[in-house]
């Protein structure tokens, strides 16, 4: 958990000064698709407000959003297509598109199309890093102790 | 509802300070926690502008580069059309002037002149004017009243002319000169020398005379530069004595020569 803070807080300075990705969306959303703890929700909630406090928006904005599509990436995850991976491009396209038009609504700021594209690009390799992360532990059926 | 989304309670506890947290942000009540939060993310936040600022520094020398070498390649090809540009001018220019001093120096109403462009050179120096331009074989070609050789060989649109520094090329001679006069004949050595043979040794001739055609073999005029003395070899016990001749310029310098019509 602490390293997915960590990672989390350098995303969140990465996104908000250097890289036009919105990594902490990505991240957050896929753990959430991976693995459905309650932390992903104290997760978005706590890097919603950060993320609004380094972009200088209202707080409570993007803790909404991330929220909110928490859930949808948990609900997501139950149906029975979730097991094919490429079901995390629309998962991020829509996160994505949700989080931009919202906050060109609420924000009036312009639509970046860019930001969009990007993210969703890196959503495959994201997405993979973070399985073998949290899987590590996992006990494969597969593997059996000789004895 | 709480099978279809799990941790209801918290999120919806979460959601709703979400809320709380906007409202108050709206009404400007998180003003002093926001400012003191940003005494410590502003640092951070200019730490990792400033090392982009830096990495892309270091590696902007790589764009350069590549810039610099798309501008080179430009300017490149922007000389080389101001060069072949300036080639065509000069030729033309060189033409030109051929033109005029030709007619300055044999007169045309004398002499039938046709302009061609020296095209290569081996053991013959080759014109771009041939049969189809009317020349024939034996004409001579001359550069303002210099003499540069005959033409041996015609095809449609080239000929070859042979120069006074071929061992075929025999021409009457003489030379002139502060000390006196010489009769001889010139003809080519080894292809790279012309040597002027027959010299009564009574007959007076230096180094720096300037030598002339005699005209007699009735292809070119008489009086015709053909080169200047630059040795003179006498031997007691020879009958004539030499004279090396060089040409007064070299045949690859030249833009625009002349066949003399017969």
């Amino acid at each position: 958990m602490k390293l997915i803070i960590t990672i989390l807080i350098l995303a969140a300075f990465l996104q908000t000064t250097i890289l036009p990705i919105n990594l902490v969306l990505l991240i957050i959303v896929l753990r959430s698709f991976l693995i459905g703890e309650v932390e992903n929700l104290y997760l978005a909630f706590g890097f919603g407000l950060l993320i609004s406090h380094l972009n200088a928006t209202p707080l409570g904005i993007e803790s909404l959003i991330y929220l909110i599509l928490v859930i949808l990436a948990r609900s997501i995850s139950r149906l029975p297509i979730s097991s094919n991976i490429l079901i995390v491009f629309p998962l991020i396209l829509v996160s994505v598109i949700f989080d931009t038009l919202i906050n060109s609504f609420l924000l009036r700021q312009s639509f970046q199309l860019t930001q969009i594209m990007w993210t969703t690009v890196l959503a495959i390799p994201i997405y993979l890093v973070l399985r073998f992360w949290e899987e590590r532990f996992v006990v494969s059926p597969q593997l059996k102790l000789k004895i | 509802m709480s099978k279809a989304i799990p941790n209801l309670q918290i999120f919806l506890t979460l959601v709703f300070f979400s809320f709380l947290i906007l409202s108050l942000d709206s009404l400007k009540f998180l003003q002093i926690p926001k400012t003191t939060a940003y005494y410590l993310t502003n640092p951070v936040s200019f730490g990792f502008y400033k090392t982009r600022q830096v990495i892309s520094g270091q590696f902007y020398f790589i764009f350069a580069a590549r810039f610099a070498a798309q501008e080179n390649k430009a300017l490149q090809e922007q000389i080389g059309q101001v060069v072949s540009e300036n080639a065509k001018l000069r030729s033309q220019l060189a033409q030109s002037q051929a033109l005029l001093d030709q007619e300055n120096t044999l007169d045309p109403r004398t002499y039938n002149l046709i302009p061609a462009r020296p095209i290569g050179i081996d053991r013959y120096l080759k014109i771009d004017k041939g049969s189809n331009d009317g020349v024939k074989n034996g004409w001579a070609l001359i550069f303002k009243d210099n003499y540069i050789g005959q033409v041996v060989n015609v095809s449609a649109k080239q000929s070859s002319v042979r120069l006074l520094t071929d061992p075929d090329s025999k021409l009457s001679a003489f030379s002139i000169g502060s000390s006196g006069r010489a009769k001889g004949l010139i003809r080519g050595d080894f292809g790279f020398e012309i040597v002027m043979d027959k010299i009564l040794h009574e007959e007076k001739i230096t180094e720096g005379d300037l030598v002339y055609s005699e005209g007699t073999e009735g292809f070119l005029p008489r009086g015709l530069i053909l080169g200047r003395v630059t040795q003179v070899r006498e031997l007691q016990n020879e009958v004539f004595k030499q004279a090396k001749i060089k040409p007064i310029f070299d045949v690859r310098d030249l833009e625009l020569v002349f066949l003399i019509q017969e």
